[in-house]
């Protein structure tokens, strides 16, 4: 059944890294430089060129929605008064949204709701997060909290360590291996590496991710996602003002959300994660599309064995295979299978956690309309697949963009 | 870093401790503790089983009865973990070993593992033991069996 036309109008996506301070790039002999900001210039950074791109001003935002997963990273409450604040748009309705590290596609999946039911026309979904302000320690306890407080969190069970229980299980169930696993982190590197907002622009081997210092083992460093500051940001349009504003509108053809249970021990199993597989199921349906017809997807990489379980829950590859594809190069450009993380992921462009989910659509939108970094740029894209998933699968949100 | 040495873990701090707001039903969970016995609900409504122990149904139901598990089991998955959260970090040394043992009617439990002399291996025999700490608290630990 199809949704509400509803389309993605205008992009904006700061600079991630660690944004507390001043950042001289030089890749390759292109150099780059950075302000140190705060969520408030980070928010500009993203929220005014995708204001421009949409071809508008703050006239035509009817609302907006404000996604930040953890106030106190920023240690600034009612943090969607101060974003909206920051960037003009005032007097008009807002709301701050959290669903963990899903928060940002739950701000796009708000602001459609709101379009797609007639309240308002046009809108912005705004993600932004600095969560290199606090030390790692802090950040680790501030992310394990969202484990159930009386039976997870005071077993240490920290953020990584969840999806660390997944990866010993998946060894053992279907046979994942150590070079598998680095073999997603490669990727993510290559590709990252040629995105100019990736916070870690750095290629790294199959031997620097199996020998990299252990987190949670089995997985260790390169396993894991970074702790980012950026900010994102879409402008969404119904369909007569998409028509009327933009020549290039990429359209939510598919919305599919999912939650699951909130103890990792109320699962099934720990070999996929139920709510991408469901969430997958309702956009793959409201699309007509099908995993076979996905020309580039963004998928949720916080850990190398959460990609590895998407390209399965995704049905990107069979069921307990995820592993053998990415050791095949299923998931490359020029790969026998769908072109997946290509901006270089939660991994290597970093995980600000309120922005991700928007960051990948921004760059869905790239993909779609040819405007990527030439390295990284996959021939002929036309459908976007965008999957963003907070803790472990309670959250799930899964888009199909398309032009 | 070196690689990680097994069997380090160690009690929980106090303050990560009181998180777990006591109530009358988790009470009977940690007297339960105090015998040696593993305490699981069952809801009289719909059937299902809980460990750990639910007190009230997602089915509605509020009249659950309490069993006791079988302490035995197999490890179901195993991590070790090298850096932890503040608030464990306080009193915890790293690396530690936690995990999820499995008990009879697929119930499973996470737990910090205790006792390990190797590596942890999916499907091993472990049991689960209440243990009185030095404060007088009570907690439970995966071991090897
Ligand atoms: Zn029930």
């Amino acid at each position: 059944m199809a949704i509400p036309k509803v389309a993605i109008v205008g992009i904006g996506h700061s600079k991630y890294g660690k944004r507390g301070k001043l950042i001289n790039e030089d890749i390759e002999g292109e150099k780059a430089t950075y302000p140190a900001v705060t969520i408030r210039e980070l928010a500009h950074e993203s929220y005014f060129p995708a204001l421009e791109h949409a071809g508008i001003t703050n006239n035509d935002i009817k609302a907006s929605v404000i996604g930040i997963a953890a106030e106190a990273f920023a240690g600034q409450g009612a943090a969607a008064a101060l974003i909206a604040d920051e960037v003009g748009i005032i007097g008009k309705p807002t709301m701050r949204v959290e669903t963990a590290c899903a928060t940002g596609s739950t701000a796009i999946r708000t602001a459609w709701a709101q379009i797609a039911s007639g309240q308002f026309d046009v809108m912005a979904a705004i993600g932004v997060e600095t969560m290199t302000w606090v030390s790692t320690a802090y950040a680790t306890e501030l992310m394990s909290v969202a484990g159930d407080h009386r039976w997870e969190y005071p077993y240490g069970i920290s953020f990584p360590t969840f999806y660390s229980l997944y990866a010993a299980r998946k060894m053992a169930v279907d046979g994942l291996t150590r070079d598998q696993l680095s073999a997603v982190s490669v990727k993510s590197h290559y590709y990252g590496y040629y995105n100019k907002l990736a916070h870690l622009r750095r290629k790294v081997s199959i031997e620097d991710a199996n020998q990299a210092v252990p987190i949670a083992l089995p997985l260790r460093l390169y396993d894991c996602c970074l702790i980012s500051d950026g900010a994102a940001t879409v402008i969404l349009a119904n369909e007569e003002k998409a028509k009327e504003m933009s020549s290039d509108p990429l359209w939510i053809t598919g919305l599919g959300c999912s939650s699951d249970t909130m103890r990792v021990t109320d699962r099934p199993n720990l070999t996929n994660l139920g709510g991408s597989v469901r969430a997958a199921e309702m956009a793959y349906k409201q699309s007509g599309r099908s995993p076979k017809d996905i020309d580039v997807a963004y998928v949720h990489d916080c850990f190398s064995v959460a990609e590895v379980m998407a390209y399965e829950d995704l049905g990107f590859c069979e069921r307990g295979q995820g592993g053998k594809w990415a050791e095949e190069r299923g998931p490359y450009i020029d790969g026998p299978g769908v072109p997946v993380n290509v901006d270089g992921g939660l991994k290597s462009k970093g995980h600000p956690l309120g922005a991700t989910g928007i960051g990948q659509v921004v760059d869905a939108y790239k993909q779609v309309f040819g405007t990527a970094e030439k390295e990284r740029q996959v021939p002929d894209a036309k459908v976007a697949l965008c999957h963003n998933v907070g803790q472990h699968g309670q959250f799930v949100n899964v888009f199909i963009l398309e032009p | 870093m070196s690689e990680p040495q097994l069997g380090l873990v160690q009690e929980l701090s106090s303050d990560v401790k009181h998180r777990q707001r006591m109530t009358a039903e988790f009470r009977k969970f940690i007297d339960g503790l105090k015998e040696g016995k593993f305490l699981a609900t069952e809801c009289k409504s719909c059937g299902k089983k809980f460990m750990p122990p639910r007190f009230t149904c997602p089915c509605g139901g509020k009249d659950l009865e309490w069993f006791e598990v079988n302490p035995e089991g197999t490890l179901y998955t195993w991590s070790i973990v090298h850096f932890a959260p503040e608030g464990i970090a306080k009193k915890t040394n790293v690396p530690y070993a936690v995990g999820v043992i499995e008990f009879e009617d697929n119930l499973l439990l996470t737990g910090h593992i205790k006792g390990l002399t190797s590596k942890p291996k999916v499907g091993m025999k472990v049991k689960i033991e209440p243990q009185e700490l030095d404060t007088g608290d009570l907690a439970y630990f995966i071991k090897p069996a």
